[in-house]
């Protein structure tokens, strides 16, 4: 059973009013249990997609990334530039041998729905900031599938 | 091997289908449908006391799990539950928090437990209005006489609790958590309205980490989605519940329609949330006695002049005499209901004159109040009263408005200026009272009723027009001794009295929560009930009143579906009438 305690009912229900932000994947190399991977529309423009995935920190060369901490990568899937392609990135990720031509529609479909089919896959994620064109930061992120793989310690 | 088979193949040995943490947690917790307790070791030798199957399974669970969360259908004898809970657990100090209007009651029957079960334990009763006063923000440290193990905090009528938002609310939490062995067990017929949110901290606060609810304020919201009666239920919604609602209803599917997934989603909920530890509710609903809901649609009292004045305010959104524009819709809300008793409210300006000033700053500082209390509630800034003391005190050099100034700070100096001025009265317009005359006399031609009122104006015009008994908030209910025709607050009697003297309701203004019909319903319409047919005549002659019902409905459905508890706004038999 996961660890709770009254400390944490409190907490949570506490913070209830608190910000609902997600934390977003920072420059470094990790290791990420995945826990969730949902599609659904931005809060503030419906007409905005987004392919979120929700993972636990497993290891990291981050220090403010603790193991357990949680993080979440988001792809805003109306770019068609750039959002596809990134998912299929990571959809490739998924597994040691994923072919870009085994990756469909459906099979997509199913990766957000309820059953949660790639819930507990570890993957591991390079992640490192560039300049958009306009001038702005962006973090790119390289997906490799982990598996049962022993976690290094980045830190030593 | 396509994606999905490699997906799987790639996932931890032994981990074929792997449940998120929460659901690993929800699902493990035990589960237990509580038997009854026997009471033997607690009675005195001559106790009469025979206790009701769900008030012995209710203290069984208490004496095996200490906190517990009862949703037990309104009538069915909560007040001898919330007596006997710290009893039964040995408790030697009990705090039992209820509505002002029922603390005499629950006094007068701790006088009948004692007569007939021994113990131990001290009481100190509070209302939840004392609980929320300015200078109450450490009222349950100071009144703790004991040990926080050996203390008992019992919140009846716990869905006064609802709002986290409140002062009362967070006063409950924090005390609880600076005293984490205080055992809590929270009552109520009505924990819900519309949303889990009503009480999934209730029951995190009873039940702890046993709580069958998520604890992650954004699975709660997706659960809420799902459940709610405003949710959407989409599909990514369902990831978080999915796991734990399929476990009783296999089929529920996200791909169903909405209204079939939704309705699916809440039955399963419902399961899950009477089978876990600590948790127990009343299933049944059968009385022996019929409720009617009489719905008046047309009412001859309710001139064509006033018809007309209540198109022209829906339509135009402006006070009767044209004074006002009423801001929310709530406001005109409330007013399209007063208009359809024939009156409405407004501000007496001295010599007509508005002043503008005094309007902008009140509503300035009232609305950045209540942001306040939303988000950055804490001890000693809980109330408005409290807030007004900080930002006035938070003022490096002086109170004077400047640059550097926050929105709070400007707007509590504008404020400052303006509420030293006396607020304009507030007075009560007639347009035609021939709706509160015709109630009058319906109520006269019935063999004993209670009139239902919201409005402090309605209960005056009631006088004013005869009716000898008019009980207001505050006013002490002579339950055993009751008039025949007597009108009553929806608002201060509808929760808690036991009116079952009565078969005979006439609802003036009826409320839009179907949490607050059932309650009102349930003052006459509950056990001990001795007539076959309880009859509730409802004024149902305006759009707006039509709407209200309509939306209580809605609410009724939500809680009998996600609760599984039947409300008495949904087994009433609906008849339409004229009047």
């Amino acid at each position: 059973m996961a660890e709770f305690n009254s400390m944490d009912v409190f907490g949570e229900v506490e913070k209830s009013s608190a910000s609902k932000g997600a934390q977003y994947i920072r420059p470094g190399k990790h290791i990420f249990d995945i826990q969730k991977i949902l599609l659904r529309p931005s809060g503030r423009d419906e007409s905005r997609l987004f392919f979120i995935v929700e993972l636990e920190s497993v290891a990291s060369s981050r220090t403010d990334q603790p193991h357990g901490s949680t993080r979440s990568w988001i792809v805003d899937m109306t770019r068609k530039e750039t959002g596809p392609s990134n998912v299929k990135g990571f959809a490739m990720a998924l597994g040691p041998d994923i072919k870009e031509e085994d990756i469909t529609k459906e099979d997509l479909n199913k990766l957000v729905g309820e059953d949660q089919p790639a819930r507990s896959i570890r993957v591991s994620c390079d992640a490192w900031e560039i300049e958009t064109r306009a001038g702005n930061p962006f973090t790119k992120v390289k997906w490799d599938f982990w598996g049962d793989k022993l976690v290094p310690d980045y830190n030593n | 091997m396509g994606f999905l088979d490699k997906v799987n193949a790639a996932k931890p040995k032994n981990k074929a289908k792997v449940l998120s943490k929460s659901a690993t947690r929800i699902l493990s917790l035990p589960r237990l449908d509580h038997p009854p307790i026997d009471t033997t070791p607690w009675e005195l030798p001559n106790c009469t006391i025979d206790l009701r199957m769900i008030q012995r399974k209710a203290l069984s669970a208490i004496y095996t799990n200490g906190g517990a969360f009862f949703p037990i259908g309104v009538g069915w004898g909560k007040t001898f539950i919330a007596l006997l809970a710290p009893i039964v657990r040995g408790k030697k100090h009990a705090i039992l928090i209820a509505p002002s209007a029922t603390i005499d009651n629950l006094m007068e029957e701790l006088s009948t437990i004692e007569l007939n079960f021994k113990h131990d334990t001290t009481f100190t009763f509070m209302s939840y209005g004392e609980l929320s006063k300015t200078d109450s923000s450490d009222i349950l440290e100071r009144i703790s006489l004991e040990a926080p193990e050996d203390t008992m905090l019992i919140c009846d009528e716990a869905h006064k609790l609802k709002r986290m938002e409140s002062a009362r609310t967070k006063r409950v939490l924090r005390y609880l958590k600076n005293n984490r062995a205080v055992e809590v067990v929270m009552l109520s017929g009505t924990m819900t309205n519309r949303t889990l949110k009503d009480y999934a901290h209730l029951t995190g606060m009873t039940l702890r980490e046993k709580t069958p609810m998520p604890l992650a304020r954004r699975e709660l919201e997706n659960w809420c989605e799902v459940i709610d009666v405003e949710g959407k239920c989409e599909q990514h919604n369902f990831i978080d519940c999915a796991d734990v609602l399929k476990r009783y209803d296999p089929t529920l599917s996200s791909h169903d329609p909405i209204s079939k997934r939704k309705e699916k989603a809440r039955r399963a909920f419902a399961i899950h949330l009477r089978g876990a530890l600590g948790v127990v509710g009343t299933v049944e609903s059968a009385l022996g006695t019929s409720l009617m809901i009489h719905q008046i649609r047309k009412l001859n009292s309710f001139s064509k002049d006033l018809k007309e004045i209540y198109n022209l305010v829906k339509d135009g959104g402006d006070s009767p005499d044209g004074e006002i524009t009423y801001e929310s819709p709530a406001d005109l809300g409330r007013a399209l209901a007063q208009i359809s008793l024939g009156f409405f409210y407004k501000w007496k300006w001295p010599e007509g004159k508005i002043d503008l000033e005094w309007m902008e700053a009140r509503s300035t500082w009232n609305r950045l109040v209540r942001n306040e209390l939303a988000y950055k509630s804490k001890e000693g800034y809980d109330t408005e009263k409290l807030i007004w003391n900080a930002v006035g005190s938070s003022f490096p050099g002086g109170v004077t408005p400047t640059s550097e100034c926050t929105e709070l700070q400007n707007a509590w100096c504008a404020w400052r200026n303006e509420r030293v001025k006396d607020p304009p009265p507030i007075e009560t317009v007639w347009l035609d009272d021939s709706t509160i005359s015709w109630a009058i006399a319906y109520a006269r031609n019935q063999r004993g009723c209670s009139i239902w009122y919201q409005s402090k104006a309605v209960a005056n015009r009631l006088e004013e027009l005869g009716l000898k008994e008019v009980f207001r908030s505050g006013d002490k209910i002579p339950t055993k001794s009751l008039p025949d025709i007597a009108a009553f607050s929806v608002s201060s009697h509808g929760t808690g009295l036991n009116l079952q003297k009565y078969n005979t309701a006439l609802v003036l203004e009826p409320p839009s929560s179907g949490l607050r019909w059932e309650q009102l319903l349930g003052r006459l319409h509950r056990p001990g009930q001795l007539a076959d047919e309880v009859n509730f005549h409802v004024l149902q002659h305006t759009p707006k009143f039509r709407g209200s019902l309509r939306n209580a409905l809605e609410d009724s459905k939500y809680i009998q579906d996600s609760t599984q508890q039947p409300q008495k706004l949904m087994f009433a038999v609906k008849t339409k009438r004229e009047g």
